[in-house]
């Protein structure tokens, strides 16, 4: 498919560039004149400094000085060329006139050329960095949060939604694996100039374990390296913002565009610029889309006598005995119906430009009784106080209640639960528990979804407002100050059941966030001798944040009905919220320069102190330098018509991370020693004060470099616009927690212990492959390799500490967070046990960690890397279509070469437990007799082993092996949707501007050797380097839109 | 254009003061900062706790149970986990050998910051914190006394060149390569312990405001106390006789007439008190009990481990050790195997949480007896010290003429001196030190050595060399 398509790309870049090659010149009289000139700005009257003033057809051309004013020597007859940021071209034919006034009207068109950096804008064509732009009428709109609608959009830019669950998290991976810590991976977000509170899993993480569990006694069999199913749910917090609110979102990617962010730029910048006002009259516009949404995919599942079936034969007598035939998983599906209507007024004229939107998403989950609404509100306006005063602000309010938070546990009890069991009772209530069978799932499911309550409710604000001052046509000084606060509040109530959970639990969690930004920079665009020209700013930031959490939890509720926690039979939990604070002071430059349009340099600096670092090394300076040559300017290139720009750029520079030592630096951290119950404790009454984390003052910091060499090339009128980017990023002093002698009296401590490397390339390619009156065709294609290796480490290889960090394995020489595994060799045919690959290339049906194990002292030996969960390519593809008023537009995005650990087949091959779990129906052909050949082992085999004490450890559904470890690669349509826009011509004679209708649908197409459902979820949420593990994870969904677009 | 440049000057200059490098001295709010616990006498105070509290943590459990274990008086199931440790085929990897090294380890860490941070950042009574200080110094010497005990080759059979542990004396403070440390000889730590412990006589009290506080925290008696006991492993006689008397002359302290007032039952384990003879014990129940900090894990009551009927028979019948410090332990035990046996009282609270004496006089008079002895030969003063003992179990004196060389009463020393402190945590250490074979009698002096953990010579990149065998 991709092959088809680059070959079919190639024939039209060709084809094209014949046509588009015959340029005829024309002779022409000859009389030379002088014409001196100003350029004026049309909107405010301004005179327009550093526009540049072209003869067509040469290279000869001139700048306007610092009053706007010009002087050329041409010939009559020649055509000038007026051009400069923000304006329209435009083009005046030279009479024998020798004074000209020309008014420039400011472009909307213009933009498209303008690309957002950090602190300010610069001209496309004039970067030096790499920076994705995606605009908003590119964005899947439809998709309720807008970096889902990034995934495949930008070269090198990774973004897997985590799961099918209503706002949940995104794991989004700018060029590779910047962090060795699983919460640093994430980009910084910018709205609108506020660094907002972005994605970590650590910070978007709601956690309602049930407060009450009945301890396990001994006994049973346990499964060697699982993974708990935990209850929580990680929130996307960019989910907030309202796709219809987005001008247009950049990406900086390279360390020349990241270094002005500094000590938070190493895992990529996410800019984000929302909509104003540009139309004179007012204009309203209106969306409203109803999505229709399915699982992409269900499991298959044993039957009730299938199950009944197996477990007897299991257990040995008929202890899972048919009563009834309950379809869980069907009885909590559902069609979910998503309706979201987005309403926008926005007007401009001479001083006032606004833009204020409202939108309502009633998201509800393909799981029933869970469903998510989000209200949101903004307004941005900007005021001309005075010709050189501009005032402005951007914010914008949300609330979003998410009651799908359950829906991840109901999708999994559901598929898990014993389908031999009736839903209810005779008497109609829920029926919880597992009799008569031997062992089971004590929850119901079907309760769980109607009857338990479990939301999060956030309300976010975040806004800017600002003050601009512009003396001089170049120089702006600007100062603005932003805000972004979130208060949330989630709730989770499981409702009385018996044995395990008598007077039912809650949990409740507040969260208050906080942050304070100051923005001031003065920035410069100035043009000297007609061929220098400089774009510079200089600032300073500030930026405090305070973040408060509080979580109580109660039990023994005297009835289901009650909701309050403080009257549970039991309160726990500390109301006092604990606070976290940071402050960030910082200041920056940069300075580009260009001489003659085609030699470009820029070097930016960014100091930032920061609460979170080492009083010792609280300072830390970022620098970046980059060269630019726009070889398409030079005289021998000049005269290739067809070549619009051609353009060489690097960059070398550095950037940080400076969320992994977590607050306050690293200085030594005492607390108060409390009891389970959060009661202090005494030593001879005193109370006892106990580090947490001991003083480290020489800890280093994290410090990426990253090289870019990147090539730019507009072909045949931008028909053709490619990018090409290579990019070496060096991480150096990998912060980890790794093992220090017992006699320094810890365990385990953070250290400089590191060295990492992600190098890569990534290519953009647009062409508008066809273009006439009624038919264009116009084609999007980026693809983006990385390869990640961790250069040093201080020992040989680490587990990083089991569960909890998904078994993730880090050795010198191989990709960050490998998946670390025992050799799974199949089922001998002759004994029906699994066979085992040891590392001396024996195999054996003794796993290598059991207690026959000749290895047992050091079973790891027989463990392997066996691949990260992070693509060796990805990228997308979208194809865009219209014939008259039509048009239909395809979008594939693509992912070849990662490792998912498929959890959910390991669940549901797990029979051995206490859970009972139903099963694929795939067990079924587990090996029976001597000589059967499957991949399926004996029921008891000898991988299922008793350890003594009547327990039995299950060597075989583990996440250890790689039985279950499979190729993540597909390529998957998107979205295909289909608009027709009602022509103009018939909505003459209404009040209504435009019109259009849509149908598109989302994920209908998957092409995967994944044996599992979905390739692309992720149980541990944001976390990248997390990511691979497919834990009943809720699929994504596949859906179905319909909308329309209405403007006044 | 003046006006301009003016504008922008206030313009620049308003903004400005908006940002300051002091607001980046943020402190936390729910945790105290290193700088500010050891500031304040109020907040040292509670930090001392935690080196108590770190003390506590290393040496209950099978820290103390494993010395006494490793003698055949101890009652075992037949497979125990306890057998590792006098078997002779203990490896690096056991999990004792790791957490004993640890647990003990973490402890010098956080007497290690006192050391070195009260003279940083003490801003409180100079005497008070060279207490503090005095007190960490104790602590450090008794864990590496401790260390010495399992780790050390040779430490306890008088060889001061064998390999010791290795002598961590700073703080945690990041950690480098070039913090690698090699292991000290035994004689190099002994000096330390000595060092450390002379110190911590001179800051510290004689006695605290409140009489538990005397018996939990150290006072100049503990330390010349565990000094008593470091010269008498170290084979210093001499000086254990004189830090003896110091501490015998003592009246703050005295033999507790009635057994069961040193060991009083305690079965709510929420109130008991230090008896006078106490100098220093780690307060489990007398701390408010109620698991304050969980509990001591020392299984006597329940009777996961147990006394033999040999060791009891063994004591003459009238002797109250027998007769009031043994007892059923836990009456509702129905597991067949122990349900005869019998246990110590010394641990008779049903959820282990009996206060744990670490030090006591009577330790320290038998100390001052078995100095004599090996000094002087037979002599009265020591045999008085003997009868002291005996005496208060209500046993008949013995006289100069029962012994008839120093090595019987040496012996009867030994003797008594496992009777009365039998069930303490350092059985295994007496039987070392004194040639006495474990329960195991086939093994090597090396095997009588825990190896160093496996993961400690791993992390050492070849610099601590593992013990032979």
């Amino acid at each position: 498919m991709i092959k088809k398509t680059i070959l079919l790309v190639i024939v039209v870049v060709f084809g094209t560039s014949l046509f588009y090659g015959q340029n005829i010149t024309k002779a022409q009289t000859i009389k030379a004149i002088e014409i001196q000139g100003t350029v004026i700005a049309e909107e405010d009257n301004q005179p327009v400094l550093g526009a540049t003033v072209l003869v067509k057809g040469t290279t000869k051309g001139v700048a306007t000085d610092f009053d706007g004013k010009f002087t050329i020597a041409l010939n009559v007859g020649d055509v000038l060329i007026f051009s400069s940021l923000g304006f329209e071209t435009k083009e005046l034919k030279v009479t024998e006139k020798k004074a000209l006034t020309v008014y420039l009207k400011s472009s909307v068109e213009a933009l498209e050329l303008i690309t957002v950096v950090g602190y300010g804008v610069q001209e496309k064509r004039n970067l030096t960095g790499a920076i994705g732009t995606i605009k908003a009428k590119d964005l899947d709109k439809t998709i309720p949060s807008f970096d889902n609608a990034l995934a495949g959009k930008i070269a090198g830019v990774q973004v897997i939604s985590s799961s099918g669950a209503p706002g949940g998290a995104t794991a989004i991976t700018i060029r590779g694996i910047t962090s060795l810590n699983a919460n640093s991976n994430n980009p910084l977000i910018v709205i609108d100039g506020v660094p907002v509170y972005g994605t970590n899993r650590s910070n978007n993480t709601v956690g309602f374990e049930r407060s009450s569990v009945l301890a396990s006694g001994f006994g049973g069999t346990f499964v060697a390296s699982t993974l708990e199913n935990k209850s929580e749910f990680e929130r996307n917090p960019l989910a907030m913002l309202n796709m219809n609110d987005i001008e247009s979102i950049e990406v900086l990617k390279d360390a020349y565009a990241t270094a002005i962010y500094g000590s938070r730029g190493a895992a990529g910048v996410i800019l984000i610029t929302t909509k104003n006002g540009t139309s004179k009259a007012p204009r309203i516009s209106l969306n409203y889309t109803t999505t229709f949404s399915d699982p992409i995919d269900t499991p298959s599942l044993l039957s009730a006598s299938q199950y009944s079936d197996f477990y007897n034969l299991y257990t040995e007598g008929n202890n899972y005995p048919l009563e009834a035939e309950t379809n869980w998983l069907d009885s909590v599906l559902q069609t979910g119906i998503t309706s979201n209507l987005n309403i926008s007024v926005s007007a401009g004229d001479d001083k006032l430009k606004y833009f204020v939107s409202a939108s309502y998403l009633n998201q509800e989950a393909y799981i029933v009784n869970q469903d998510y609404k989000k209200y949101s509100f903004r307004g941005n306006a900007d005021y001309k106080l005075t010709n050189k005063l501009k005032l402005g602000l951007n914010g914008t309010i949300s609330y979003t209640d998410n009651a799908a938070l359950n829906a991840q546990s109901i999708y999994r009890n559901a598929v898990l639960k014993a389908p031999n069991l009736a839903a209810k009772n005779d008497d109609g209530s829920y029926k919880f528990g597992f009799s008569p069978n031997l062992n089971g799932l004590r929850d119901n499911p079907l309760a769980q979804a109607y009857k338990d309550r479990n939301y999060v409710k956030d309300d976010r604000v975040i806004g800017n407002v600002y003050l601009e001052y512009k003396p001089f046509r170049w120089l702006t000084l600007k100062s603005e100050m932003g805000i972004d606060v979130l208060n949330s509040k989630s709730y989770s109530r499981l409702i009385s059941r018996p044995v395990d959970l008598e007077g039912g639990s809650a949990t409740q969690t507040k969260k208050n966030n906080k942050k304070f930004v100051v923005n001031n920079t003065a920035s410069i665009v100035k043009v000297f001798n007609n061929i220098h020209s400089i774009n510079s700013v200089i600032g300073q930031s500030f930026e405090t944040s305070r973040e408060e959490s509080a979580s109580i939890f109660g039990g023994d509720f005297a009835s289901d009905d009650i909701l309050d926690i403080y009257q549970a039979g039991r309160v726990g939990g500390n109301p006092e919220p604990i606070i976290r604070e940071w402050a960030l002071f910082s200041v920056f430059g940069r300075l580009n320069y260009q001489y003659d349009h085609k030699y470009l340099a820029g070097v930016t600096y960014r100091v930032d102190g920061s609460s979170r670092f080492s009083k010792n090394n609280r300072y830390v300076g970022f620098p970046s330098f980059s060269l630019g040559w726009r070889a398409s300017e030079e005289a021998f290139l000049k005269d290739v018509s067809w070549m619009d720009q051609l353009k060489f750029r690097g960059s070398i520079g550095f950037s940080g991370i400076d969320g992994t030592s977590g607050y306050y630096g690293d200085q030594g951290q005492y607390e108060l020693l409390r009891a389970g119950d959060r009661r202090l404790l005494y030593y001879s009454g005193s109370e006892i004060l106990q580090v947490v984390q001991p003083n480290n003052p020489n800890l280093k910091w994290e410090r990426t470099k990253t090289i870019d060499l990147g090539l730019d090339l507009d072909l045949f009128g931008e028909k053709v616009s490619l990018t090409v980017d290579y990019y070496y990023k060096k991480i150096t002093n990998l912060l980890y927690a790794s093992a220090v002698p017992w006699y320094q009296g810890y365990a385990i401590q953070q250290q400089n212990i590191g060295d990492m490397e992600n190098r890569g390339f990534e290519v953009d390619l647009s062409t508008e492959n066809i273009a006439n009156a009624n038919f264009s065709w116009v084609t999007n294609f980026n693809i983006s390799r990385n390869t990640n290796k961790i250069l040093k480490l201080n020992f040989e290889g680490s587990d990083t500490g089991g569960a909890a960090l998904g078994y993730k394995y880090f050795a010198e020489g191989q990709p960050a967070g490998q998946f670390f595994l025992y050799d799974w060799a199949g089922v001998n045919p002759l004994t029906g046990n699994p066979l085992w690959n040891y590392p001396d290339g024996t195999q054996s049906e003794v796993h290598p960690a059991s207690r026959f194990s000749p290895i047992k002292d050091n079973p790891h030996i027989a463990r392997k890397p066996m691949g990260d969960a992070l693509p060796d390519f990805f990228g997308g593809l979208t194809n865009t279509f219209r014939y008259k008023n039509w048009k239909l537009e395809a979008f594939f995005s693509f992912s070849y070469g990662s490792q998912l650990y498929n959890g959910t087949k390991a669940l549901q091959y797990t029979y051995s437990t206490k859970e009972a779990n139903n099963l694929s129906p795939g067990i079924l052909d587990y090996w029976k007799i001597v000589g059967h050949r499957t991949d399926i082992p004996s029921i008891n085999n000898a991988s299922i082993e008793n350890t003594g004490f009547g327990s039995r450890v299950d060597y075989i559904s583990g996440r250890d092996s790689n039985r279950f470890l499979e190729d993540g690669s597909y390529i998957r349509l998107k979205n295909i949707s289909l608009t027709y826009n009602v022509p103009e011509s018939f909505l003459e004679n209404n009040f209504l501007k435009s019109a259009s209708i849509y149908i598109q649908a989302n994920n209908l197409l998957t092409f995967t050797k994944y044996s599992g459902l979905d390739p692309e979820v992720s149980a541990f949420g944001s976390s990248a380097l997390l990511s691979g593990y497919d834990e009943l994870t809720l699929p994504q969904s596949k859906s179905y839109s319909i909308g329309v677009n209405i403007g006044f | 254009m003046k006006n301009v440049r003016i504008k922008i000057i206030v313009f620049i200059g308003l903004l400005g003061v908006m940002s300051c490098d002091s607001q980046l001295d943020l402190a936390p709010a729910d945790v105290y900062i290193e700088k500010d616990v050891f500031e304040t006498a109020e907040t040292a105070e509670m930090a001392i706790s935690d080196l108590y509290h770190k003390l506590f943590l290393a040496s209950v459990g099978p820290t103390h149970v494993i010395p006494d274990a490793s003698l055949p008086y101890v009652g075992l199931p037949p497979i125990s986990s306890y057998a590792n440790y006098f078997g002779g085929n203990l490896t690096p990897t056991d999990g004792q050998v790791e957490n004993i090294w640890r647990s003990y380890y973490e402890a010098i860490n956080v007497a290690n910051v006192f050391i070195d941070k009260v003279p940083i950042f003490g801003q409180y009574d100079e005497t008070l914190e060279q207490q503090h200080i005095a007190e960490a110094k104790f602590n450090r010497a008794y864990c590496y006394w401790a260390l010495l005990c399992f780790y050390g080759h040779g430490a306890l059979t008088g060889n001061d060149n064998g390999l010791g542990v290795p002598l961590q004396l700073t703080p945690y403070d990041g950690f480098n390569q070039s913090d690698l440390i090699p292991r000290n000889t035994n004689g190099e730590v002994y000096t330390q312990i000595i060092s450390d412990l002379t110190d911590a006589v001179q800051g510290l009290p004689e006695t605290y405001e409140t009489q538990l506080k005397t018996r939990v925290r150290a006072t100049k008696a503990t330390a010349q106390a565990m000094l008593s006991r470091v010269y008498l492993y170290h084979r210093d006689y001499d000086a254990c006789n004189e830090v003896s008397n110091t501490v015998i002359a003592n009246t703050n302290y005295k033999l507790e007439p009635e057994l069961l007032d040193l060991f009083p039952l305690n079965t709510e384990g929420t109130t008991s008190t230090f008896s006078d003879e106490v100098i220093f014990g780690l307060p489990v129940s007398s701390n408010g009990g109620n698991f304050q900090y969980g509990t001591h894990s020392i299984y006597y009551y329940n009777k996961f481990i147990w006394v033999e009927d040999d060791f009891i028979e063994s004591m003459d019948p009238s002797d109250k050790r027998r007769t009031e410090l043994i007892f059923q332990g836990n009456p509702n035990i129905t597991n067949p195997n122990t349900i005869n046996e019998r246990t110590t009282f010394k641990f008779n609270n049903p959820e282990q949480r009996d206060d744990v004496q670490i030090i006591r006089l009577a330790e320290v008079l038998l100390n001052k007896a078995e100095a004599l002895t090996q000094l002087e030969g037979v002599n009265d003063e020591a045999i008085s010290l003997l009868n002291q003992i005996r005496e208060r179990s209500g046993l008949n004196p013995v006289q100069e003429s029962d012994f008839a060389s120093k090595d019987a009463l040496l012996t009867a020393l030994y003797n008594e001196r496992y009777i009365e402190t039998a069930f303490e945590g350092r059985g295994r250490f007496d039987f070392i030190r004194t040639g006495r074979p474990l329960r195991n009698p086939d093994l090597t002096e090396n095997q009588k050595v825990f190896p160093i953990p496996q993961r400690e010579i791993d992390l050492s990149e070849g610099i601590l060399v593992q013990n032979p065998n």
